[in-house]
């Protein structure tokens, strides 16, 4: 009886550790959304997304899961790609056409921290008012030209501090939080004529350069 | 949709009444039992076969209808009263359709859809805004008081689903046309039976808000498939949903995106990034995405006036879609000479004539007026005959066709979908398939429109289908349309497309060089950098204030990468001297020059990576006499058209290491590096070597040596100018009032400059340039002017060569 109470202490003790250590504080799961605020030029904090949060910046919150919606039947069977890992815990996203090489390099490791690291690395340029809110989708390793490169797939929203809604997907490195590539951007109708423009510094010629 | 009286019941009635006169039955008695007869609800109209009366207000009382069934705008209402100075305090009951509609059995606003014998139980829903509940019926009825929001979420509802079914109708007879005459379309065959629900989302479901507080705005969000409509800032609040041809155009971006993505969602691909149309503020794809969209409310209502209510009626920035529209310019109208021709009319709002404006929603008028020009010349008896419907049908069937063919990431364009290497044919294959859209080839309006004509020529201009009543559409009249328009800009029909194998094989349709009369095309030789006396070579943004703005509007519409970390923060090196010092990061608007008599238009500038630099060191064989052989220049002596020589071009834009081991594209920028005898342009990992400086100082970091100085951000990396004049530079041709130029974001090149960078060392960034209306940018004169091929898209021969020369300063 003592040597199963004591067992069960510590399992108990082993899964709040995991939780706190390999989780991190953040402790998101995948698919929940993420909060980025910038408060001064070097502070950056970040915590799951509130309700509050959510209605503000428009977020809906679609099912858990990627589920299939429903649908009638009439389908025809098309042979899928099966999906392979590349490490544990992300999938190849190959492209038609292209097959895994025998031997792999791959350009990047995985920091659990990605999305501190895309936090600061995207709202350090911005206004402290800006709120970003990250969500992922997807943990995939795209096929380069030279070897695999493991990338975040995830949806982005944010708040400019006029209240103004952007939102767009991204593939995210990995290792260092940096943006590789976007789409899906919003497209907007501005209904007044007010478009950011800005005017020339100055300009350089053949007998030097003149500030305006 | 309007309902005829029941004509039966008035022969009868005299009859019944003889009738009941002689069983004694009193005339009030008739009419009551009329009167309740009248009252039961037929399955269409829900109002008894009433004809359709408007001006007679409704108060859309719940028991004014039946049960699912509702009342809402089917066009915006100045188009329904006819009253232009409608304000926004009237009561919008006087407008409703008085005989109700069905809206929906479900419990909330959500809606199945089907198409092609496929569908979803959920393919739409509308709520208020994003966080709110859903609406339910009130003792299942739909009817509201106009004035109430509940009223907003059933005509955003009605309105969505409405445009939803007409598109999937559409999407099913151009299915049935390309599969029932068996030509090579882009229209895969899998449409209704791929998992990926190619003829909707994959997620499913799209979802509509109704009112969702953003103002003098309304957006089309991709990322989360959702359609924002907000309201105009007036006294009360002009909401944006009570203007239905508004909530078609976010529609029409929605279906856009679904044409984009055809092809490679109906083959299952793993491919997770969508097609685009549209990448920078202002490039020609965005504007023939605005321009599809407007035409979407004519898909609805049969109107050549968009959102006449919600951004004319105070915003006064109402859009046409025929030259007969009132609000055009005088000299604007439905002739050969007096169409809304590109690139003439490509900066102008008909509201405001005569200042210019690069926007993607002017822009559009020329594709939208082109549309409507088309669909208009199906129904003359003179050219095709067809009826109104099935001339829409079969114009949107060229749209979708072409939307099809120009988004495809598989590559293959038309026919069947496959990875076979030997069938990609357009966007050179699927890995630069997003790259090749977006910048090497981008899709521009001539792009658009000769894959539109090539389909043209595959159906209505096919003589054997003879589908404009026994004969075909003649080419001739075809060809002078589009080139009403300005937009005959190919010399081809292009039919065999662009592979590395067969894009020569074969022949194609040649455009009848007489028919060109509008559509001028212009040697790409005549686009220079600004040579005259005292002339810019390039205008330079460096001033922290106006950095921190671009850089913010780009970082938040997400256009571009991530910046590197060697820049700092608050752009502390920015010190706005107008010269490109180390540290900053500087937006570059490099001085292209029209030498020609004609305007160019849709003038593109790249600074992304290309085949220029072969071994290390750069070719000089590529047309802009840079650099000298004794400049450092790479060896042409390698075998003709062997791997690594400067008269090879990559056949897989560098990234096929197993293929082409020696082919790896290169940064724009050389740097001049001095030596014992002379100086040399070299790249910039050998300036690196040279200096000493350790590769974790690079931009990019240890794993990114090439561009270790200078680096274009990507997604910035590109510039789009929408005309340049003749004579002009861009500058010149849309003028501020004093002089000074003012760029939008997508007209200036962001460049990160090391700060480890030797003051005085001097750059030469070797850009490409091409417009849309070229002559030689396109065609290939050493193969019957044929379109180049794909892959050469990766290097010079299509693109005149820019070279831009600087210092930095310290």
């Amino acid at each position: 009886m003592k040597k199963l109470f004591l067992l069960t202490t510590f399992l108990f003790a082993c899964t709040l550790l995991y939780i706190f250590i390999i989780r991190g504080p953040e402790g998101t799961q995948e698919g929940q959304w993420q909060t980025y605020k910038k408060t001064g030029p070097q502070n950056i904090y970040s915590y799951p997304t509130t309700p509050e949060e959510k209605k503000e910046a428009k977020i809906v919150d679609g099912p858990k899961k990627e589920e299939k919606p429903l649908r009638s039947p009439a389908s025809k069977k098309v042979e899928k790609m099966k999906e392979r890992t590349s490490i544990k815990g992300r999938n190849w996203s190959l492209l038609p056409g292209q097959d895994l090489p025998k031997t792999i390099t791959y350009l990047n490791k995985v920091n659990d921290n990605w999305k501190g690291l895309m936090g600061q690395d995207i709202l350090r340029f911005l206004r402290p008012k800006t709120s970003l809110f990250i969500k992922p989708q997807a943990r995939l390793t795209l096929l380069e030209r030279d070897g695999g490169r493991h990338v975040e797939q995830v949806m982005v929203k944010m708040l400019s501090p006029e209240g103004r809604h952007f939102s767009y997907q991204a593939y995210i490195d990995s290792e260092t939080g940096k943006i590789i590539k976007t789409w899906n951007n919003t497209i907007h109708e501005p209904m007044g004529k007010k478009t950011t423009t800005f005017r020339a510094t100055g300009s350089i010629g053949p007998s030097g350069s003149t500030r305006f | 949709m309007r309902k005829e009286p029941n004509t039966t019941l008035l022969k009868i009635i005299p009859s019944l009444y003889q009738w009941y006169k002689e069983v004694g039955i009193t005339l009030p008695m008739v009419g009551a039992l009329l009167t309740i007869v009248s009252c039961v609800p037929s399955q269409n109209g829900g109002g008894g076969g009433a004809k359709r009366v408007r001006g007679a207000t409704t108060d859309n009382s719940t028991f004014s209808v039946s049960p699912n069934f509702g009342r809402y705008l089917d066009d915006n209402p100045i188009a329904l009263s006819g009253n232009t100075s409608l304000d926004s305090t009237t009561p919008l009951g006087k407008f409703l359709n008085q005989s109700p509609r069905f809206i929906t059995s479900n419990q909330f606003l959500i809606a199945p859809c089907a198409s092609g014998g496929a569908g979803l139980d959920q393919c739409l829903e509308v709520k208020e805004t994003d966080t709110s509940s859903y609406i339910t019926a009130t003792e299942n009825r739909w009817a509201f008081n106009t004035s109430t929001q509940e009223f907003l979420q059933v005509q955003t509802f009605a309105n969505m689903k409405d445009i939803m079914n007409k598109f999937h109708t559409t999407l099913e007879f151009s299915y049935n046309i390309a599969q029932g005459y068996g030509y090579n379309s882009a229209i895969p065959s899998q449409l209704f039976t791929s998992d990926d629900n190619a003829y909707w989302f994959k997620s499913g479901i799209l979802k509509g808000y109704s009112n969702c507080g953003v103002e003098n705005n309304a957006f089309y969000d991709p990322a989360g498939n959702t359609i924002c409509l907000g309201h105009i800032t007036v006294e009360p609040p002009l909401y944006v949903a009570t203007d239905p041809t508004v909530t078609w155009h976010e529609m029409g971006h929605a279906f856009n995106k679904i044409g984009m993505n055809t092809r490679h969602r109906a083959f299952e691909s793993s491919i997770s990034v969508d097609s685009n149309l549209g990448f920078l503020f202002y490039d020609e794809a965005g504007a023939i995405n605005e321009g599809l969209a407007d035409f979407y409310a004519l898909f609805m209502n049969n109107r050549t006036l968009f959102a006449d209510w919600a951004l004319g009626r105070y915003l006064k920035q109402a859009r046409p879609l025929s030259e007969s529209e009132s609000v055009h310019s005088p000299g604007v109208e439905k002739t050969q000479d007096g169409r809304l021709s590109y690139p003439t009319y490509i900066t102008y709002d008909p509201n405001e004539p005569e200042k210019a404006f690069e926007d993607v929603h002017y822009a559009g008028q020329i594709p939208s007026h082109f549309f409507n020009a088309f669909y208009e010349s199906l129904q003359d008896s003179s050219i095709c005959g067809l009826s109104s419907d099935l001339s829409l049908k079969m114009t949107y069937h060229l749209i979708f066709e072409t939307l099809a063919e120009i988004g495809d990431q598989t590559a293959t364009g038309s026919g069947v979908l496959t990875t076979n290497p030997a069938n990609f044919k357009v966007n050179l294959d699927p890995t630069n398939a997003v790259e090749w859209m977006a910048k090497n080839k981008p899709i521009t309006f001539r792009r658009f429109f000769q894959v539109f004509s090539k389909y043209f020529l595959r159906t209505l201009g096919n003589s054997s289908f003879a589908i404009c009543n026994g004969r075909e559409y003649y080419l001739d009249d075809y060809e002078k349309l589009l080139d009403s328009y300005g937009l005959l800009l190919f010399k081809t029909y292009n039919e065999n497309d662009n592979n590395m194998f067969t894009g020569h094989s074969g022949s194609n349709t040649t455009v009848t060089p007489t028919n060109r009369v509008k559509s001028q095309l212009i040697s790409k030789d005549l686009l220079i950098l600004d040579n005259r006396e005292n002339a810019t070579t390039a205008f330079v943004i460096d001033n922290q204030r106006d950095i921190k703005a671009a850089i913010e509007s780009l970082i938040l519409s997400g256009r571009i990468s991530s910046i590197s970390s060697q820049i700092d923060g608050n752009f502390a090196f920015n010190n706005g001297n107008a010269q490109i010092s180390p540290g900053e990061l500087v937006a570059v608007a490099v001085n292209l020059y029209n030498n020609s008599n004609s305007t160019m238009a849709g003038v593109h500038l790249l600074a992304n990576d290309w085949d220029h630099v072969k071994n290390g060191a750069p070719c000089n064989n590529l047309g802009d006499n840079f650099p000298l052989d004794s400049e450092g220049a790479a060896n042409l002596t390698t075998g003709e058209g062997a791997q690594g020589g400067c008269d090879y071009t990559t056949r897989y834009n560098g990234k096929n290491i197993l293929v082409e081991p020696n082919e790896e594209l290169a940064p724009v920028c050389l740097v001049e590096l001095p030596d014992e005898e002379a100086t040399k342009w070299v790249t910039q990992d050998k300036m690196r070597t040279n200096i000493g400086l350790a590769k974790t100082n690079c931009l990019g970091g240890d794993t990114s040596l090439k561009d270790c100085f200078i680096r274009a951000v990507k997604g910035a990396d590109h510039a789009f100018y929408s005309r340049i004049d003749s004579k002009k530079t861009w500058a010149e041709s849309l003028i501020t009032e004093d002089g000074v130029p003012e760029f939008n974001s997508s007209n200036v090149i962001f460049f990160e400059v090391s700060p480890w960078i030797p003051p005085g060392t001097t750059f030469n960034c070797r850009m490409r340039a091409s417009f849309t209306n070229c002559e030689d940018c396109h065609h290939d004169a050493n193969n019957g002017y044929d379109d180049y091929l794909d892959f050469e898209f990766a290097g010079a021969k299509p693109f005149k060569i820019i070279n831009f020369k600087f210092t930095v300063i310290d």
